[in-house]
């Protein structure tokens, strides 16, 4: 993944504006809709959850929503980029941090098998379960603290606007791979409730497969960000 | 101006605000941190990455500050308007800011009472049971109403005097389920990590309407009679 480079959130206004039907209901429901306006059924799962449906470009929301002392900071010699770099740096941490709150979700749907197993007097079985745990516990932090890409006055590296966009781009291929991981842990507490224990900790194996993957790449990033990469 | 302890109840520039942050050296093993202060026009706050701060305004949580950054704060605490207000009605609005840590904490317990095993070989044995956990908040909104607004704890100690009791009950009602399927006495010392496993899986229907989550518990003692310790 440190390789290839994410998908960008520009893919998503490529994405159609018609409106579509509710599964439960079969109410037309407007292009975009969470919720049914007519049932109130859910419609994430239906349209394949966040992973189909990405979220707005963060940048330009924070742009639009510059107050007046900011659009008169962009206009003072000097303090123009400061204003634009830091923008740039608080979209990438709400990014951020709903690919950590995603990790998150993820992990509490493994507590949540982890208490089936209890339940269900699968004492042994918990322990297949303590790694996975252990790795969110440490990767979630790690993605919600990240830094922010910053270079002091004549650095070796400079991180410039340009630098703090492709970082922006980077991070978003993350909140597509969080889902993806996401999906595959709330499998678990079905499998554990099927008494399906060989395929927990099948699944358990791939997750942390692809848990070590991403953590790999977000250790990368800002090497891959600033092109010095070897 | 970033100002250092005492936060000036009132004032702090000529515009009436100031910024405030939670020193360091209050911080130690204190869980939360009410600002001694009636929040003021433009206030400003700073949350760093291991904090949460919440705004109340008028008794109402308006806003969890959970992401690193500094925020302006408004309030009816103005200069002139809100000194004005106060001189003619008597009217004034409480806005209060608490902090809250989101780093880990370590507590104990122990076991005041023995527990009582039965076992395949030993027959009744009395337990007792000792360790240490690790908490930290895991939902601030709940944690709030629980603790802060029902009990008015501070630190981390108030936070685990509640919990204690707690966590042994949770620890012996898990070795109770593992006990029914086959755990015996002298399997305690050998099936620890299973042990924390079993009660990491129990913890959330207890802690979680506390809005608190366990994520480590070793429950690294348990003595029992020394006769039953000798082959």
């Amino acid at each position: 993944m440190a390789s290839a480079p994410p998908t960008s959130p520009a893919d998503s206004s490529s994405e159609s504006t018609s409106s579509s039907v509710c599964p439960t209901c079969h109410a037309k429901v407007p292009s975009g809709s969470r919720f049914c306006p007519n049932c109130g059924a859910s419609l994430a799962a239906a349209a394949g959850g966040a992973a189909t449906n990405p979220p707005a470009d963060l940048r330009q929301r924070v742009d639009q929503d510059r107050g007046t002392l900011k659009r008169l900071e962009l206009l003072i010699p000097g303090y123009h980029g400061y204003r634009q770099g830091e923008d740039i740096r608080a979209a990438d941490s709400l990014l951020r941090r709903q690919v950590a709150d995603r990790l998150r979700n993820a992990r509490m749907a493994a507590e949540n098998a982890r208490t089936a197993l209890t339940q269900a007097n699968r004492f042994n079985d918990t322990m297949e379960l303590a790694p996975l745990l252990a790795d969110l516990m440490r990767i979630e932090p790690k993605i919600r603290s990240a830094e922010q890409g910053y270079s002091g006055i004549a650095a070796a590296i400079r991180v410039g606007p340009q630098q703090l966009d492709k970082l922006y781009e980077y991070d978003y291929g993350f909140a597509v791979a969080a889902d993806q991981f996401a999906a595959l842990i709330r499998a678990l507490p079905i499998q554990v409730a099927s008494g399906d224990y060989a395929q927990v900790a099948q699944t358990v194996a791939a997750a942390r497969a692809r848990l070590t993957e991403l953590d790999s790449a977000f250790g990368a990033r800002m090497r891959v960000v600033e092109g010095i990469q070897v | 101006m970033v100002t250092n302890t005492p936060i000036p109840q009132k004032g702090g520039s000529l515009f009436g605000s100031t910024t405030i942050n939670w020193e360091d050296a209050y911080k130690g093993p204190n869980i939360m941190w009410r600002v001694p202060r009636n929040i003021r026009l433009n206030d400003n706050i700073v949350v760093r990455e291991d904090e949460i701060a919440v705004f109340f305004r008028d008794g109402k949580v308006l806003a969890y500050f959970d992401r690193p950054d500094r925020y302006a704060l408004t309030s009816l605490n103005a200069p002139i308007v809100g000194g004005l207000v106060k001189a003619l009605s008597g009217v004034r609005q409480e806005a209060e800011v608490y902090y809250l840590q989101k780093r880990l904490f370590d507590g104990k317990f122990g076991s005041s009472e023995p527990y009582v095993f039965k076992d395949p070989d030993f027959g009744l044995v009395s337990l007792r049971v000792y360790g240490s956990y690790r908490w930290r908040l895991g939902a601030p909104d709940v944690f709030i109403t629980q603790f802060v607004g029902t009990f008015g704890a501070t630190s981390s100690a108030d936070v685990e005097s509640r919990l204690r009791d707690q966590m042994v009950i949770l620890v012996y009602s898990s070795l109770g389920k593992m006990k029914d399927q086959g755990l015996r006495v002298t399997d305690l010392a050998g099936q620890l990590q299973t042990i924390e496993q079993a009660i990491l899986g129990f913890a959330p229907q207890h802690f979680g309407p506390l809005g608190v989550e366990v994520q480590r518990s070793k429950a690294s003692r348990s003595t029992c009679p020394t006769r039953y310790r000798r082959p």
